[in-house]
C-alpha cells in the first residue's frame, strides 16, 4: 500500500494526508510535476474498476478475464503516464480507449489463440487455395463438395476447417486498420456522385466516422459488398484476393465498425456522467 | 400435395462461445442444399449479425430454426431480447437511439438475404425469420 502520508519527493505534506481525498487533477499534478509515485498508485486504484469493467466486455472470447485486466492495467498505466494535464479532458476520457487498445492488441498478437488443430489449421490454409482456384476453373464459387473433392478430405473436415479459420479472424479482428488520416479515403469516394437514395444518404452518414477506421481495401471491400451488390467472388476478383479473405475483411471490418461505435457510445456515457 | 419443408432446430445458450455450433449447422444444412460458399457465408453472417446487435440477451437461452424449403432456405432466430434491435429491424433502418449501439444491422441484411420478417415470440422476447434463395 502506498504511504499516504508524505510524498516520495520529500516535499512537506500536511499530517494525515489521505490520497484517497485528494482530487484527480492534484494526483495527475503530483504524477507529471513531482513524480510522485503513491499519487500514481492512487490513480491505479482509482481506475482499475474502469479497466475490469472494460476486460469483462472481452469476457466470451476464451481469455480469463482476471487476465485481460492485468492486460488492461497496462494500458491504464500508460495513459496515466502519457496523459497532458494541461489538456481540458478527464483522465476517463482518455484512458477509456487506451486501456480498450491494449486489450485488443493483446488479442490481436494472439493470433490462433482458440486450440484449434494443426491439421486443421493447415486444411484451412490448403482451402484458401482451392477456393481461389476453384473459383477460377468454375468461374463462381465453389461448393462445400467440391471444395471436399479438390482438397481430398471429407466435407465435415471442410466445414470444420473454415470455422476454425473463421476463430482466428474472430480474435485477429482487431488488427489496425490505417490510421493514417492522409490516406485514407472518405466513404463518399466510392460511391457514385448521382447515389441520391435516402438510405445510402443516411448510410454514409452513420458509418462515415467510423469507415475511417479502416484501411482502403477494407473500405472497398465493404463498399463492393454492401453498397454495390457485389459477391465475395466477384470482389475476390476485382481486388485480387482470395475469395475466403474476402469473407474474413469483411468480418473483421463489420467488428471493427461495431467496436467503434461501441467504444464512442462509452466515451460519450462517461462524458455524460463526468457532466452530471 | 405441397412439399414439407426439412426442419432443424437447436437451442443453445447465448454466449458467444456456441456461436460456432450455429455455424456448423448453416454449414450442415449449406452442404445438404449444395449452397456455394458465398451464400453459406452469407446465412452465417446474417445470423452473425444480428446476435451481435442483441445486446440484452447475453446469459438467455437462443434457438435457431432452420426450414429447407424447395426454393429457399428460412432461418428463424427465437429468443432475441434488445428492444432497440427490434425497433431498428422494424423499422427497416436504424433508429437516431441506437445509432451508437449498432451498424445498421437491416443495411447489412439487405445484401446478405432475401427478406426477413419479426415477430413476437414471448412477453419481452422476440423473433426473426430471414429469407434466402437458394434456387
Amino acid at each position: 500500500m502506498a504511504d499516504r502520508s508524505i510524498s516520495s519527493t520529500g516535499r512537506p505534506v500536511p499530517a494525515l494526508e489521505r490520497l484517497d481525498e485528494i482530487p484527480e487533477k492534484e494526483l495527475l499534478r503530483r504524477v507529471h510535476e513531482d513524480g510522485d509515485p503513491a499519487a500514481r498508485e492512487e490513480l491505479i486504484i482509482r481506475y482499475l474498476p474502469l479497466v475490469r469493467s472494460l476486460a469483462r466486455r472481452f469476457a466470451s472470447r476464451g481469455q480469463a478475464v482476471e487476465d485481460l485486466v492485468q492486460v488492461g492495467s497496462i494500458g491504464l498505466i500508460k495513459a496515466i503516464d502519457r496523459f497532458d494535464i494541461t489538456r481540458g479532458v478527464e483522465l476517463s476520457t482518455y484512458a477509456t480507449p487506451t486501456v480498450l487498445g491494449e486489450i485488443k492488441r493483446y488479442f490481436r498478437d494472439k493470433g490462433w489463440a482458440v486450440k484449434v488443430p494443426r491439421a486443421l489449421q493447415d486444411l484451412n490454409i490448403r482451402l484458401n487455395k482451392v477456393i481461389e482456384q476453384l473459383t477460377v476453373e468454375l468461374n463462381r464459387s465453389p461448393t462445400i463438395q467440391e471444395l471436399a473433392e479438390h482438397a481430398g478430405v471429407t466435407e465435415e473436415e471442410v466445414l470444420e476447417a473454415l470455422e476454425s479459420g473463421r476463430a482466428y479472424s474472430s480474435l485477429s479482428i482487431y488488427s489496425s486498420g490505417s490510421s493514417d488520416e492522409d490516406d485514407s479515403m472518405e466513404l463518399l469516394d466510392y460511391l457514385g456522385k448521382e447515389e441520391t437514395q435516402y438510405e445510402l444518404v443516411e448510410q454514409r452518414r452513420f458509418l462515415a466516422p467510423a469507415m475511417e477506421k479502416l484501411d482502403e481495401r477494407e473500405r472497398l471491400i465493404l463498399h463492393l459488398r454492401f453498397f454495390e451488390g457485389m459477391t465475395q467472388t466477384q470482389i475476390a476478383a476485382r481486388v485480387g484476393i482470395s475469395q475466403m479473405h474476402v469473407s474474413r475483411l469483411i468480418r473483421k471490418s463489420i467488428e471493427l465498425l461495431r467496436q467503434f461505435m461501441l467504444n464512442e457510445r462509452e466515451l460519450r456515457e462517461i462524458e455524460d456522467s463526468e457532466e452530471e | 400435395m405441397a412439399q414439407t419443408a426439412d426442419k432443424v432446430t437447436l437451442r443453445i445458450p447465448r454466449d458467444a462461445a456456441f456461436v460456432p455450433i450455429l455455424h456448423m449447422l448453416l454449414g450442415g444444412i449449406g452442404l445438404r442444399r449444395n449452397l456455394s460458399f458465398d451464400s453459406l457465408d452469407d446465412l452465417q453472417l446474417a445470423v452473425d449479425s444480428i446476435l451481435s446487435s442483441d445486446q440484452d440477451g447475453s446469459g438467455k437461452e437462443l434457438s435457431m430454426t432452420v426450414l429447407l424449403e424447395p426454393d429457399q432456405v428460412a432461418i428463424v432466430l427465437e429468443g432475441l431480447k434488445d428492444p432497440d434491435l427490434r425497433q431498428t429491424l422494424v423499422a427497416g433502418h436504424v433508429l437516431p437511439e441506437a445509432e451508437s449501439r449498432c451498424i445498421d444491422v437491416c443495411f447489412l441484411l439487405r445484401s446478405l438475404i432475401d427478406g426477413y420478417e419479426v415477430a413476437e415470440d414471448g412477453e419481452d422476447s422476440f423473433s426473426i425469420t430471414m429469407r434466402k434463395s437458394v434456387r
